[in-house]
């Protein structure tokens, strides 16, 4: 039984793929039909975990998908953008654009810790195109949160 | 009063001031030491067994070699800074060091244990980590039936402690991928061999000892510390240093088809781990045993520079 269950949708462009799971060595991603369209967008918000033999079947399954479909990562948990980051062929070798994705914030007043949301506009938009966390507030005291990370790492992968 | 057996860490650098993080949880664990900014050479003619040096790695590698030549008998660990790249490349790759020791601000007790057992070679690294710990779960695995369940459990219990939202993860993926190395690359090539694709429980009455792989996760104030320990005691660390090695050459391009599944799953836990200690008694047991401080801030883990330990004690 695949530990990873997906779910298709269809918008205008795209065919939106939803993953929720494991992306281990038991992990099955099946057949894609594309109906024409060439945008492919991987929706990675419920991927628990990934380990090793996952990571190598992953990337067997974006060499497979055909050369002229525009991949889309979205909604990209730490655990997905910290591998991209430390294995490059998680995507692949092809252009992978990744629209959105989450980064982790700290608020010295509360103590808390936080896992917020961005788009790829959020940290390109400053400084020239160099990635940057953009300013987030503390959802619980509003003042303003530190990124809890170094950018020039974890932006690496958001080009 | 110390042990008369006790070696005494001799820890050199130009720049003494590098060691202060350090002499405050060595004098705690009564672990001799002198600190040097000369050569220490002369100070090793006492014989061989009764010093380690730990040397500072800005001394430059032309001076390290130099001592180790000159008392090619006497342990010699390594303060590093730098990146996990350099720690594979310069440290255990080039100096063909066994212990690598990181240079942190923030010093925590665990991460002098290591010394300890350089110190003292019959303590037992694992049993001088458990101490003032609280065991939060274990469990014994035959086969690869069990390990999902214990990856999720690593996972709870790990996210119960009071640290960064990644802290979870970083845990339960060094505990799957270690527990799956155990159960089947450890085995590779005897004669319980279990291919990656078996994940049924094997019957009880194969429950033979050499089968068993047992996890423990422990926690105190500072740490979280996990150990995975076999009980065939066939690593070698020239195979986690190969992978390792390995694995970092082709990161920076691509992941072929042909990487063993446990160069990239010891990658991940170099990554994930801030120490990392293989102990190894040849023929009996292999145990790897990973430590993550408890912080509140992940960017704390991230600039941590990891300690990475191999000992081979005699049977």
């Amino acid at each position: 039984m695949s530990s990873m269950n997906l779910t298709t949708t269809a918008t205008a462009d795209r065919i939106c793929v939803a993953f929720a799971g494991k992306i281990d060595e038991n992990a099955t991603y099946g057949t894609i039909t594309f109906d024409g369209k060439t945008k492919l967008e991987f929706n990675f918000e419920k991927v628990e975990l990934i380990n090793s033999m996952g990571l190598q079947n992953w990337v067997s399954f974006m060499k497979g998908l055909p050369a002229d479909v525009t991949i889309y990562f979205t909604r990209c948990p730490l655990r997905i953008v910290n591998q991209m980051n430390l294995f490059p062929g998680f995507i692949g070798e092809r252009k992978v654009i990744v629209e959105s994705f989450y980064a982790a914030y700290f608020c010295a007043g509360c103590d808390g810790s936080f896992n917020n949301l961005l788009t790829r506009e959020d940290v390109l938009k400053s400084d020239a195109g160099k990635p940057k966390a953009p300013l987030q507030n503390c959802p619980k005291c509003q003042k303003p949160m530190e990124f809890d990370g170094i950018e020039e790492k974890y932006f690496g992968c958001i080009k | 009063m110390t042990k008369s057996h006790l070696n005494t860490l001799i820890l050199w650098a130009d720049d003494s001031s590098v060691w202060r993080p350090f002499e405050k949880e060595l004098a705690a664990s009564r672990t001799p030491y002198q600190v040097c900014k000369a050569d220490p050479t002369r100070m090793l003619l006492d014989g061989p067994g009764s010093h380690v040096v730990v040397a500072d790695f800005s001394l430059g590698p032309e001076r390290i070699a130099s001592l180790r030549n000159n008392s090619p008998a006497t342990p010699v660990a390594l303060l590093i800074g730098g990146s996990r790249s350099d720690l594979i490349n310069n440290v255990f790759s080039s100096q063909g060091m066994s212990h690598a020791l990181g240079r942190n601000d923030l010093v925590l007790p665990h991460e002098v244990i290591p010394l300890t057992v350089l110190s003292d070679p019959d303590r037992d690294p694992w049993t001088l980590m458990c101490q003032g710990t609280n065991i939060i779960f274990s469990a014994q695995h035959w086969d690869g039936s069990m390990v999902g369940h214990s990856v999720d459990q690593a996972r709870l219990v790990a996210g119960s402690l009071n640290t960064y939202s990644d802290f979870e993860n970083y845990v339960a993926t060094s505990v799957w991928e270690l527990l799956t190395n155990a159960i089947y690359d450890a085995r590779r090539g005897t004669d319980i061999e279990l291919p990656r694709d078996v994940q049924t429980a094997i019957p009880t009455h194969q429950r033979e000892a050499r089968k068993l792989v047992e996890l423990e996760i422990r926690h105190d104030d500072h740490k979280i510390a996990v150990r995975i320990k076999d009980h065939l005691g066939l690593l070698k660390p020239s195979m986690v240093l190969e992978n390792w090695r390995r694995a970092d050459a082709k990161s920076a391009n691509q992941i072929k088809g042909d990487h063993g599944g446990a160069g990239v799953g010891l990658y991940m836990v170099l990554h994930e781990t801030a120490q990392l200690v293989f102990n190894i008694r040849r023929g009996i047991s292999t145990e790897v045993i990973f430590t993550l401080p408890i912080e509140r801030s992940n960017r704390s883990f991230i600039k941590r520079v990891p300690s990475i330990h191999f000992f081979e004690p005699r049977n």
